[in-house]
Formats: C-alpha cells, structure tokens, sequence
C-alpha cells in the first residue's frame, strides 16, 4: 500500500487537475471554434474561386494534412517563437498550442467543406439564379446550410480528434490534463488508476460532442431517413 | 404591330467550337403558349436556359418587354451585364427544371417563400401567404409543411412550378418538366400547366409530350439540328406536317 490513497491524493490536486481540463478544453474549443470557422471560408474558396486563387489553399491543406499533428504543434510553436521573439514578444505557449491545433482543424474543415460543397447539385444554384439570388445569396441560403448538415457527423469526428489532440500541447510545456496527471504520477504510484480516470475524462468529453451532434444531425437532416 | 414579350434574334450558341444552334428567331406574345419539340441534342433545352440566362451566347440577341438581356452594346462590342444586372433580369422569367430542384433543406412553402422574402423583400408573414396562395392554386394547399423529400415527383414538380410562378414572371420556361416523372404522374403537372396556360401565363415549354403541346400550345416550333426547322399553329405542325424531318420526327411518337 501505498502511503497516500489514490482519492486522497486527487482531491489533493484538485486544483491542479482542473487547471488542466481547463486548458485542454480551452484549447480543443477554441481551436474548433477557430477551425470550423476558417476550414468553412477555405472550402468555399476551394470550390468556387478561380484555379490561381485556389492553389495556394490546396497547397496548404495538402501540406498539414500530410503531416503529423505533433510535427505541426512544434513547427508553428518553434516558428512563433523565434518569430515574435525577433519583435520582444515572448508567445504564451497556450497561445501557440491553440494556434497550431487551429491550423490542423483548418485544414480538416476546408477539406471537409469542399467535399460537402461538391456534392451538392449543379441544379441547385440554377434553382437559385432562376429565382433572382446573386451568387451570395446562394451561398448563403442554398449551399451552406446544406454542406452544413452534410458535414455535421465528419465535423463530430473532427471535433473529437482535436479533443484528443490537445494531448500533443503537454509536449510544448502546456499543463494540459495529460501534463497535470503526469506530475501527479510521480508523486505516487497509482499511475494506472490515474490514466484509467483522466481517459475516462477525454472519453465523457467526447461522448458529449457526440451526442450533441447525433442530435443536431437528427434535428436538421432532410433526406426523411 | 404588337411588339412581342419575348424577341430572340439571329441567336446562336457555340461550345467551343461545337454549335449548338444559330440563327434562331422566335417571339412569343403575351398570353401566348408556345411549345418546343425536337429530338435530344436539337438545342432545344439550352436555348431555353439561354433565355433565363443560365447559359451564355456568343451571337443574337434577347429581348424581353423590349430590353435586351444578357448582352448589350457598348461603344459598338458586345458586353455581358455585370451579374448584378442579370440577377434582376432572371426575374423577369421563371424556370421550372426537368429536376425540379427543389431545396431540400426547406419545406415547400419554404421553397416558394424563399424569393419572395430575400429578392422580392416581402415580410416572413406576408411572403408565406403568397406562396400558400400558390402552393394551393397547384394542389398541394395541404402540403405547405412536407420537404421536397416527403413529396412524390409530381408533387415536387407542382411545388416548383409554384415557386416559378409566385415571382410573378412575364413569361415561364418549362424545360420538360415531365420527362423525369413516372408515368402516373405526368398528368397532375401537365394539368396544372394547362390551368395556368387557361389563366393567361406566358409560357414557353420544351416537351416530349405531344399530345399535351398539340392541346396546349398556340404555336408549336420544332427544332431539329441546331435550327428553327418549321414554326406554325399546332393543326400545321401535328396535321399538316409540311417538311420531311418532321414527319420523320413526329412518327416515332404513337399518338
């Protein structure tokens, strides 16, 4: 037995661990937030703008999507740093981690969006023109809703693949859930029951982003299924 | 003379270098129904899209309520209107698609509503009274609330000629508005045509239902490569049957 219990030792932490599931969901939210937001314009533009303007989004999207998340995490983290650095600002690494998991979900979300966009018929915007929209109008009535509900069940698993992103932030010094549990292990020994319950953690997260979006899915879909 | 709602002159299309058609002249009266046939890839289709300028044309000109559209001149070269312009002047027709393509995401009084609230910049209430005025004038008064997906293809088809007509267009272009249907239910469409053809539209219809453009029609103009072949009143047309191509044409329908 060990001197501390494992209970004992983690409403001891409490402070700590909350500090970490905030940070962890500060920065999945924020990058999902940001992401969603950005990757949607992107997919637009990918779809409807001419090839020269495309191009160097297709580039983007392609190079972050081809490349680890945590490769990505240090890139832009190192890049900011010494960047900014050259002007005195000093980065807050919570910062740079919400910034490069935004770049990933970016890039997701654009793919995403133009898939959605590519699906929907030619017929579709004519329908629209016949009715006098401009190409905005359009857009905004008649193709974002529908790539909007479209992308709700692969926007649920992207969501949820940033949750468990935010892991890779521990690695630039974040004290993200994972960081905040690992310093707790060292103190004692009741590291498989401490993974077991921060799993549970990410795993309650993700079952309500899940839930959340079978039931928008559930509310908006209008192919009657 | 009267001048005419719709005036195509010398109009001629082009992909690349593929014609599609070429010197094409029709008018089409106010009040007047007027119906194209022809065989698949006559131009038939893509000259009504031209109209609702959902393609481009390279010669010839358009002219509804005698102002061109699409193209004007200027400094003696021809000039597309800026889409802004165009936008306003789609209004002035109205199209019913093979497809219908409704939107799916939107009820039917949503579909109809939809232009009425965002172009024509009627309120939510009064917009949604206009369109279940015209959803119940096709038939579907009872259906305001069902998405496309809930309605068969006839119901679909009706709901969009509502959604044409409720923008009070000067003329309707129907683009064979039955061909996607199922048997049983091509008559629901043409009779709601036939209503609103009684009441005074303006319609310019591309069919392969004879008998329904020989009933509706009061002239009759059958496209055949890429040219206007013969134009005449439906007796002339169906009857008479002047050229040989059209003769060849019309016997590979039974009625």
């Amino acid at each position: 037995m060990s001197p501390v219990g494992f209970w004992e030792s983690l409403l001891a932490a409490r402070m700590a661990v909350f500090i970490g599931i905030f940070h962890s969901m500060f920065a999945a939210v924020c990058a999902i937030a940001i992401g969603s937001f950005c990757g949607i314009v992107m997919g637009f533009i990918m779809t409807f703008a001419r090839k020269y303007v495309v191009f160097p989004f297709r580039l983007f999207v392609d190079v972050v999507r081809g490349i680890p998340g945590l490769v990505v995490v240090f890139t832009i983290y190192y890049f900011l740093d010494v960047f900014l650095r050259s002007y005195g600002v000093k980065l807050p690494a919570l910062m740079a981690g919400i910034i490069a998991l935004s770049v990933t979900n970016t890039a997701q979300m654009a793919e995403l969006t133009r898939g959605a966009l590519q699906a929907i018929p030619r017929g579709q915007i004519e329908a629209g023109k016949a009715i006098g929209f401009r190409f905005g109008q359009i857009l905004y009535y008649i193709l974002l809703p529908q790539a909007l509900i479209q992308m709700l069940p692969p926007w649920v698993n992207s969501a949820t693949e940033t949750v468990k992103g935010t892991t890779l932030l521990m690695l630039i010094g974040i004290s993200d859930l994972l960081l905040v549990t690992q310093q707790l292990i060292a103190t004692n020994n009741h590291a498989l029951k401490y993974y077991c319950f921060i799993g549970l953690i990410y795993f309650l997260l993700n079952t309500v982003i899940e839930f959340t979006g079978k039931a928008a899915e559930k509310r908006l879909r209008f192919d009657g299924g | 003379m009267e001048d005419s709602l719709l005036r195509i002159r010398r109009l001629g299309k082009w992909f690349g270098s593929l014609k599609v058609f070429e010197g094409v002249d029709l008018d089409v009266n106010a009040g007047e129904v007027v119906s194209i046939i022809g065989a698949s890839g006559s131009g038939k289709t893509t000259l009504l899209r031209c109209i609702n300028l959902l393609e481009t044309f390279q010669a010839g000109s358009i002219l509804l309520d005698g102002n061109p559209v699409g193209y004007h001149e200027e400094n003696s070269k021809r000039k597309r209107f800026p889409e802004r312009i165009i936008a306003r002047q789609r209004l002035l027709t109205g199209m019913v698609f093979q497809q219908f393509n409704l939107f799916p995401h939107m009820t039917a009084l949503g579909n109809v509503s939809l232009g009425l609230r965002k172009v024509k910049k009627l309120p939510r209430a009064e917009a949604e009274k206009e369109a279940s005025r015209w959803l119940e004038r096709v038939g579907l008064g009872d259906r305001t609330h069902s998405r496309p997906s809930q309605l068969s293809g006839g119901q679909q088809q009706r709901v969009a000629i509502a959604r044409a007509i409720a923008m009070n267009p000067k003329i309707l272009l129907f683009d064979e508005p039955t061909s996607a249907l199922d048997p049983e239910l091509v008559g629901e469409v043409l009779n709601v045509i036939k209503q609103l053809a009684a009441d005074g539209a303006t319609m310019l219809i591309v069919t392969h239902e004879m008998r329904f453009a020989y009933e509706v029609s009061d002239k009759v103009v059958f496209m055949d490569n890429g040219k206007i072949a013969s134009m005449g009143t439906p007796t002339e047309i169906f009857e008479e049957r002047k050229s040989d191509r059209l003769k060849e044409f019309l016997s590979t329908f039974n009625n």
